[in-house]
């Protein structure tokens, strides 16, 4: 190699692994804890490998009869996987439309949807539980929305109040718009329904956006706190999240089973993502790169 | 669309008409109905256990001058002018750090972006842990260094910046993939005719990858922008709004004021307020995007 | 003993329940659980005693997350889908009650128990002369000290006057070189804080609120007396300040620092703990000795919702959790009983023999008195605990505390 390579590779192999250490650290410190006896947690001076390993913090996090991990885990894979497919297909529907067809207000449509961004979630969660509450039919409901508990408690009522959403819709449509359509007119002239066109050529074409879309997605419903907490009652949909707040209370935080727990609950996320990278990188730059 | 035949021109109307509807409709019952509930909950006194009762702009005239709301709002700007730039800066810098074709720049991609995945709670609670004052690591490296402990989140000067510098953390490696792919549209031929006419470095970023990546920029910013305007979840959990107000956000407050006063009319309305805000600003960004020739 | 005692409930209570409710199948209860793993096994336990004592009633105990605010009762109550019973804490009994989602219990025959429990515990759910839930727990504060340190200081006991709070504090500091090896005394962060001045507040003569509540009153001398004590004692570097609680517990058993103030939790958390440590409890003391001693208890009550259609029976089960049968639960797990008779129980002279220190802070519960919890108190706080931290950090006291009156005067006028 010549001096000149040599530097620049230095220049970037040197930079790049200690902001990967930064990057990195919080997480080893997470399993470091996470496999601590909990007297060592706040060991001074600190330590990042444990002075003894205890391992069975796992086990007893999966296993601890009051917790019910394993369920939460389950319910939470449910929820985070049936919400991601129904937002993919619902969102990609009107950026579909959005992106491709002329109609009158399109525009005005399109910034009323992105609008809907704009407010904090704190505000909407009673409205919503109220509406909930109310679905007609369901829960011993009349068709009034009266007499029974609606959606409360289920996982349509987990699920399905988050499945479009301002931002997928605004997300795909941008895709949409930077891709060309020359393919999509082509196979209308060959006699491709809209449907067609849709289904078998911008879908298709969409999946880095979609694989984009699906993760952030996947990854709010993994982390979500606030709408399994008032929506559930007792283990039946019970999330990982609501899991691990039990381990926390007057009587003080069980760190190292809630870092075990928090390693429980960021590894699929990280394995998701590793899995999905490659069109996540190329997602994220035709939906909002160019 | 250069054929306007009828059968197509119905095909459309008829799937657009439901490909449109169904989420839009679905997102009229489970959003904008919500919205319009807190529009109307701003007009009056609602505990929530009680209906709600009209009290016309009495909240909003309360707001004006709240002092607990003009600091919350105070923190958010302080907290939005510090992550926005610096998060701009930080992550533009990774990009052009790892735009490159060496061996092991994907793994360090992803090795940047992991933080973006993880469970902001559980990564808060770890970084909680490295502030404490006793027994946290940050003390004890400075201690290894001669420099007195610092009381990091529980001190009114540091604890904003200690919630800073975990949400850089945080947000860097999303914005870092879009400038990525900002970065990776630029054709290379233009570098190497601005390199022919002696342009250095610093002037080829000036004037070819600054002006290029300006869609990028201005995505990453709106973006920015909406997101930490709505910061709650790193303060809610590392501080709590405090010491002395010192990290109190405007969405803390909306929570703090709907959940623990159960004063969901007042949390409204400061949720009108800021809505209006954030639509003005995006407003003026898509204008900006439009100029720029982005939408 | 414990059968009879039983027995005799069953027939006490069994007085109220209307003739006709009492149906052939058991009725079943409704009871949202929203505690930490530790509190929940002694619920466990008085749930299974109570069914025991009466078969015709049975507690389907399901597992809610509360949230650190109550979010989910207050989501529910929202739409009405509330269970028969579930606890209650801070100032969300009065707010329910002032708006109908509380069972009125005035009529179910409760009055022989104000008598039985601790009067902090029936201040809290004696809501404007009608009483709408039972306490369950009431946790007095009180000074937990490392009594190895202590002796290592060469101080002789806690302190006995608050000034001499100060003293011992300093006494107990050790310093080597720049860095501090053992504060004195340590002040939590947040909450935890707040309750400490609040102690502070109240053991020299001072209050929260005017007596409609209407007002701030905690900037009187001796709010500022309190704040002055704290900042005092920071300022000078014989107190720490910002530690979490649970670091604080843990700064406490290993000695890094001296004394805290805390309630019965720093002995659960010293039964946790994998070392020997010397925890020895005291109470706050008053301004002069031999002063009237004021301990200021938070409490945890259970509540009958208005919707509940079997209120005979759900108010007899939270009648059978404030008894000392029940409460011999909780004290098994290191916690205070509601009624002094708790003492007498099986399970709970078992443990108090075992820990001493438990068995003070028992006796704590006689002059404790209920913190000022009421819809106005979250309002109160958002004023005050930034003024305290405030405090903490150096700034003037007199002026901080009418800075926080004021505008806690400005809020108090929304509620």
């Amino acid at each position: 190699m010549t001096r000149e390579t040599w530097r620049s590779t230095l220049g970037f192999y040197l930079p790049v692994t200690a902001i990967a250490l930064v990057m990195l650290f919080p997480f080893l410190w997470m399993l470091s804890v996470a496999l601590r006896p909990e007297p060592d947690v706040y060991a001074y001076p600190p330590q990042l490998v444990p002075r003894v390993f205890a391992w069975d913090n796992f086990l007893h996090v999966w296993t601890d009869p009051r917790m019910r991990v394993g369920l939460a885990f389950w319910n939470t894979l449910v929820y985070a996987t049936v919400r991601t497919f129904l937002q993919l297909l619902l969102s990609s529907m009107a950026a579909f439309v959005l992106a491709r067809y002329e109609f009158p207000f399109r525009n005005t449509i399109f910034f009323l949807v992105l609008a809907t961004v704009m407010i904090p979630h704190e505000v909407m969660i009673i409205p919503l539980f109220i509406i909930i509450r109310h679905i007609p039919w369901f829960g011993g409901n009349d068709w009034s929305g009266e007499g029974g508990t609606g959606w409360l408690n289920s996982f349509p009522g987990l699920i399905l109040p988050g499945i479009v959403s301002g931002y997928s819709i605004f997300f795909l449509r941008q895709f949409f718009l930077n891709q060309a359509h020359e393919l999509e007119d082509a196979a209308r002239i060959d006699g491709c329904t809209e449907f067609g066109v849709y289904w078998r050529i911008c879908l298709p074409t969409a999946i880095p956006a979609l694989a984009t879309l699906g993760m952030f997605s996947f990854q709010f419903a993994w982390s979500d706190f606030i709408w399994p907490l008032v929506i559930s009652n007792g283990d039946r949909i019970r999330t990982l999240q609501l899991a691990l707040a039990t381990l926390g209370g007057a009587d003080g935080t069980q760190w190292s089973l809630l870092m075990a727990g928090a390693v429980v609950a960021t590894l699929p996320l990280l394995a998701l993502f590793v899995l999905l990278q490659r069109f996540i990188m190329r997602g994220i730059s035709f939906g909002a790169g160019k | 669309m250069r054929r306007r035949s009828g059968p197509l021109r119905r095909q459309k109307l008829v799937l657009g008409t439901i490909f449109l509807g169904i989420p839009l409709s679905w997102l009229l019952v489970f959003v904008v109905l919500p919205i319009f509930l807190a529009f109307y909950l701003s007009f009056t006194s609602y505990n929530i256990l009680k209906p709600p009762r009209w009290i016309g702009l009495g909240n909003f005239e309360d707001l004006v001058d709240d002092p607990l709301f003009l600091t919350a709002v105070r923190n958010t700007l302080v907290y939005t002018a510090a992550t926005v730039p610096l998060g701009i800066a930080l992550s533009l810098g990774l990009a052009l750090l790892v735009n490159r074709r060496l061996p092991g720049a994907a793994a360090f991609r992803t090795i940047f972006y992991a933080p973006v995945v993880a469970p902001i709670v559980a990564v808060a609670l770890v970084w909680v842990l490295f502030y404490d004052p006793t027994v946290g690591l940050f003390n004890y490296a400075l201690g290894r260094f001669g420099i007195a402990p610092q009381r990091w989140l529980a001190s009114s000067a540091l604890a904003m910046p200690s919630i800073i510098a975990m949400s850089l953390w945080k947000g860097l490696g999303l914005n870092m993939v879009i400038f990525l792919a900002g970065l990776q549209a630029i054709p290379r031929e233009l570098y190497e005719a601005a390199w022919l006419d002696g342009a250095g470095p610093l002037r080829a970023f000036r004037s070819i990858t600054l002006p290029l990546l300006m869609p990028s920029m201005v995505y990453v910013l709106v973006t920015s922008i909406v997101t930490s305007f709505q910061v709650f979840s790193q303060v809610y959990v590392m501080t709590g709004g405090g010491p002395n107000n010192a990290t109190t956000t405007i969405v803390h407050q909306i929570y703090r004021t709907a959940f623990v006063h159960l004063d969901l009319g007042y949390a409204s309305a400061m949720a009108i307020v800021l809505f209006i805000v954030l639509v003005v600003a995006s407003l003026a960004n898509v204008r900006f995007l439009a100029d720029g020739g982005g939408l | 003993m414990q059968i009879s005692r039983r027995g005799l409930i069953a027939v006490a209570a069994g007085a109220v329940v209307v003739p006709g409710a009492r149906a052939q199948a058991p009725v079943e209860l409704q009871f949202w659980e929203g505690h930490s793993l530790q509190e929940e096994t002694a619920t466990i336990r008085m749930i299974q005693a109570f069914e025991a004592a009466n078969p015709d009633i049975k507690i389907n105990r399901t597992k809610v997350a509360f949230g650190s605010n109550f979010e989910k009762i207050t989501t529910a109550a929202a739409s009405g889908e509330l269970p028969d019973v579930s606890p209650i804490w801070g100032g969300f009994l009065p707010a329910f009650a002032d708006d109908g989602v509380l069972l009125d219990l005035t009529s179910y025959g409760f009055d022989d128990l104000k008598t039985q429990v601790y009067a902090p515990g029936w201040d809290y759910v004696d809501w404007k002369g009608r009483v709408w839930g039972v306490p369950y727990a009431i946790d007095p504060r009180f000074l937990a000290f490392n009594a190895d340190a202590m002796r290592e200081a060469g101080v002789t006991g806690p302190p006995a006057t608050l000034a001499a709070i100060y003293d011992v504090a300093k006494a107990m500091t050790k310093k080597s070189g720049n860095t501090v090896d053992r504060y004195g005394f340590g002040f939590a962060s947040a909450d935890d804080l707040l309750i400490a001045y609040v102690n502070l507040l109240y053991a020299y003569g001072g209050r929260i609120f005017n007596a409609d509540e209407t007002e701030a009153a905690f900037n009187s001398a001796a709010g500022v007396a309190a704040g002055e004590l704290m900042k005092r004692m920071i300022a000078d570097g014989y107190a720490t300040t910002g530690v979490a609680t649970d670091g604080l517990r843990r700064a406490l058993l290993t000695g890094r620092v001296g004394m805290i103030i805390d309630g019965a939790w720093i002995l659960y958390a010293q039964s946790q703990f994998p070392q020997k440590a010397d925890i020895d409890v005291a109470p706050i003391p008053p301004p002069q000795a031999g002063g009237r001693q004021i301990n200021v208890s938070s409490v945890g009550g259970y509540v009958v919702y208005a919707k509940s259609k079997h209120p005979a029976e759900a108010a007899k089960f939270v009648r059978f959790m404030a008894t000392p049968d029940a409460q011999q639960y909780r004290v098994q797990l290191l916690k205070t009983g509601v009624s002094p008779a708790v003492v007498n129980e099986t399970y709970a002279k078992e443990t108090f023999a075992k820990w001493p220190a438990l068995a003070k802070v028992q006796t704590y519960e006689t002059d404790s008195t209920l913190l000022p919890v009421t819809p106005r108190w979250a309002r109160i706080v958002d004023s005050l605990q930034p003024a305290v931290e405030a405090i903490g950090s150096g700034a003037d006291v007199k002026q901080t505390l009418n800075d926080a009156a004021r505008s806690a005067n400005r809020s108090l006028r929304r509620a």
